[in-house]
């Protein structure tokens, strides 16, 4: 490993942990060895401070006392107490709080997305990133990772994992994206506890997202941006052929959202057709980005692929009518 | 078209090209508007394999496809839950452009002519 190399190990592993610090325990640590020091301390000194000398004539016994050493000794107790109660805090209360149960996924989305979003920041920061001409800090940055991921990400996706398997009353849509992120749970722990097991066709599911965050109320600054975009669309693809517009993804009830998703139904039945309009979108596409520096991300079916956009339609959950 | 890919897939495509046996090197091209591979085989010509962010493969996304993947090139469908329609398979066929899942990118980079080679899923999906 090259000397830049193991200084970036360096920087990004206290990156991590500041960005995850880990203090709790050291507090605990701190104050049970303070603690115990303390109580120790008081024997040690009974022991130093005990003379005997004894003879077949007499016996010498002097034996001195301090008088601060009962208090030391209670501090002491006082402190390992005290330091057993903060682990119990910290490593057995928030266990039971993740067992609890919710009425509803609605009710369980608060909860679900404090702990999505703190992986997703640890994804963002610590995840793999492709770097092609960079192969050493391809795996330099995999190993950050690999302890995020064992460290944060699968106490975190165990935590989900209980709730949701836990909520009743779920609709037939709701089960079905419950039932790949649990999958996507399980994959995924395998995978970390067994590194060379391959959980692509198990990931993240975006649904689940998605399905959580609907349940999100969003600011009115972001509804405004929603019906701003909206209209937009709606103004620049007056297009003859174009029949529906739709919105839909993480755009809708996410403020960070990575991009915004547009769903588009043309009425174009001939390969010249499609063609044309097809590129007239892209031309539009390009627009937006040029003035407000975010991207579309765009799905044009046309009538030849009118059932796979009815499939494709039928799997969103929420879609907003722009046309 | 775009960058919209989940962070770990492209490192998953990178290593299985390092271990695929007809690959001997490739490296990634600074294109703006899309994630586009060189690959030189250890067998036949280099590829251009562009690593699609679509969630559905449609004829107007073939129609308005990045300039470079012009004949010979492939079209590798990077989101695992992503999809294709036979049809756009077939025009991509009369272009001699490849469009497939990983496994069957990977399977066409030991052939020539990899647009007329057909995985078994997409001849069960052809008899349905």
């Amino acid at each position: 490993m090259s000397p830049k190399l193991d200084l970036n190990q360096i920087l990004l592993t206290k990156l991590n942990s500041f960005l995850n610090p880990n203090y709790v325990n050291k507090i605990i640590l701190l104050t049970f060895t303070f603690g115990a020091g303390l109580i120790g301390r008081n024997f040690v000194l009974d022991l130093l401070l005990a003379l005997e000398i004894i003879t077949p004539d007499f016996v010498v016994k002097l034996q001195f006392s301090d008088g601060a050493s009962n208090t030391v000794f209670y501090v002491g107790v006082v402190l390992v107490f005290l330091s057993l109660w903060l682990f119990y805090q910290a490593h057995f209360t928030d266990q039971e709080k993740s067992s609890q149960s919710f009425k509803s996924l609605k009710k369980a989305a608060p909860f679900l997305i404090r702990l999505m979003e703190e992986n997703e920041r640890i994804f963002k920061e610590c995840g793999p990133n492709s770097s092609s001409h960079h192969q050493d800090e391809l795996r330099m940055n995999f190993s950050v990772w690999n302890n995020a991921k064992s460290e944060i990400i699968v106490p975190n996706n165990d935590q989900i994992y209980k709730v949701i398997s836990t909520l009743k009353g779920l609709s037939v849509g709701e089960s079905r994206i419950i039932a790949k992120m649990k999958s996507h749970i399980e994959h995924f722990k395998v995978h970390v506890t067994k590194g060379h097991i391959n959980y692509s066709q198990h990931q993240f599911p975006q649904e689940f997202s998605d399905l959580v965050y609907s349940y999100k109320k969003v600011s009115r600054s972001h509804q405004k941006k929603i019906d701003r975009v909206s209209s937009w669309l709606k103004e620049e693809l007056n297009i003859v052929d174009i029949e529906n517009i739709y919105l839909f993804g993480s755009f809708l009830y996410n403020e960070n959202y990575h991009d915004i998703d547009v769903l588009i139904k043309t009425e174009s039945s001939t390969h010249e057709d499609i063609k044309r309009v097809a590129l007239s979108i892209k031309k539009i596409k390009s627009e937006y980005t040029a003035s407000f520096g975010e991207e579309l991300h765009i799905s044009i079916f046309s009538e030849l692929e009118k059932k796979r956009f009815l499939e494709f339609k039928g799997k969103i959950r929420n879609l907003k009518e722009v046309v | 078209m775009g960058f919209d890919l989940h962070p770990s897939i492209l490192p998953y495509w990178e290593k299985a090209l390092n271990s695929h046996s007809n690959v001997s090197s490739w490296d990634k091209l600074d294109d703006s508007n899309d994630y586009i591979y060189r690959i030189k085989r250890v067998r036949g010509k280099d590829i251009l394999v562009l690593a699609s962010d679509c969630y559905e493969y449609s004829l107007s996304d073939f129609f308005t496809r990045n300039d470079l993947i012009g004949q010979g090139a492939m079209i590798y469908m990077a989101k695992p839950e992503s999809k294709y329609d036979l049809e756009v398979a077939d025009v991509a066929k009369q272009e001699r452009v490849t469009i497939g899942m990983l496994g069957e990118i990977l399977g066409a980079l030991n052939l020539d002519a990899h647009w007329n080679w057909e995985s078994k899923d997409r001849k069960e999906r052809r008899k349905r």
